[in-house]
């Protein structure tokens, strides 16, 4: 048995053409057809014939254009007779889009890489020693007060000078008193 | 002005002394044809001003090896023709048009285009011949308003005159078709 089609189901046939022709559901202004006669002919009447006597150019070009054009055309040629035969070869492979590009993240790729590099050279070694740190050059151009700040804050006896004149250099700093290296050495 | 024949051009080109002299007189005598020739193509100014300075920057690097087996003017329409075809290889690479929509972009553009002076009529042609395909579109300008021989065209193109014929024969129908219905 035939299944029955959608539109079939909500009654319509497609079968029934007579009736859908009837039904029209597009209309035209009125006088159109006749209109569209004359309409045709008269559009077929203005077309261009496609012979040389009517040939037109349609386009224009900016005032004064072909004489500068000559002006243009030298100055292209100057510039491009210039340079020597390495600066074409490379203004000629610089202007490709990809090698630009590939330059560029070599470019990036070497620049990460060098900066790797010198962070791992500028990293302070775990351990040195105070003969290592006199003896180094550097150690003239660290700020006094850098040295006073960093150093005050150890714990007593994590220096690798004499402790307890450490203690008595620190209280003396504390409160204000003007004192030599001598006096306290003499004191202990 | 005294307007010197190709073979004189290129007998002053060859002497170092006058070459620019005589450059400046190719340029002088051809500017008009190749430009329009490349704007016919291009349809934008802009594009066909940037194809004619390399066009004659090409010249004036191959002039010297030019060696007179063809006419000098279908020499130059040579390179400008391939140059715009090239040019507009490049566009539909630079924009990703698909090949067939390129011409369909130049029909666009003339719509905004301020240096197109035609009337309706004119446009309509112009907006027909950009259906035809490149190479039909070329046979088509350069024998409806270049007036050139078939002899000529094929010579610049490579084309036998039989072929150029046929496809001159057909882009005519293609267009009046296009425009009676439009």
């Amino acid at each position: 048995m035939k299944r029955k089609s959608k539109i079939e189901s909500k009654g319509f046939s497609l079968e029934n053409s007579e009736s859908a022709k009837m039904e029209n559901p597009f209309s035209v202004p009125s006088g159109y057809f006749q209109e569209l006669g004359n309409q045709v002919k008269s559009n077929i009447q203005n077309l261009p014939t496609l012979d040389s006597a009517n040939v037109k150019n349609p386009f224009a070009v900016p005032e004064g254009y072909f004489a500068s054009l000559t002006e243009a055309i030298r100055d292209r040629i100057k510039s491009a007779s210039t340079p020597s035969g390495f600066k074409t070869l490379a203004s000629e492979i610089f202007r490709r889009p990809q090698i630009r590009l590939s330059l560029a993240t070599l470019a990036i790729l070497v620049v990460l890489l060098i900066k790797f590099t010198q962070k791992q050279e500028l990293s302070i070694p775990e351990n040195i020693t105070c003969e290592e740190l006199g003896n180094s050059i550097y150690i003239h151009e660290l700020d006094e007060y850098f040295l006073v700040d960093e150093l005050g804050n150890l714990p007593a006896g994590s220096t690798n000078g004499n402790t307890e004149q450490d203690v008595y250099i620190q209280w003396f700093m504390d409160n204000n008193y003007d004192i030599n290296y001598k006096d306290i050495e003499n004191h202990l | 002005m005294t307007e010197f024949s190709d073979s004189e051009i290129l007998e002053k080109f060859r002497d170092e002394k006058s070459k620019h002299y005589a450059f400046n007189l190719l340029v002088d005598k051809y500017r008009q044809r190749v430009y329009w020739h490349i704007r016919r193509i291009l349809i934008d100014h802009e594009d066909a001003n940037d194809v004619v300075q390399d066009v004659f920057l090409k010249v004036w690097f191959a002039l010297d090896n030019f060696r007179e087996e063809s006419k000098l003017f279908t020499w130059l329409y040579r390179i400008a023709t391939n140059e715009s075809i090239s040019f507009l290889n490049k566009k539909r690479k630079r924009f990703f048009i698909p090949l067939v929509n390129v011409e369909y972009q130049l029909a666009q553009s003339l719509e905004q285009d301020v240096l197109f002076t035609g009337d309706k009529i004119q446009k309509l042609l112009q907006q027909a011949i950009l259906k035809l395909p490149t190479q039909q579109r070329i046979i088509f300008n350069m024998k409806y308003f270049d007036g050139l021989k078939y002899e000529e065209i094929s010579e610049v193109l490579g084309l036998s005159v039989g072929g150029l014929k046929a496809s001159y024969h057909h882009a005519v129908k293609k267009i009046e078709k296009f425009m009676e219905n439009h």
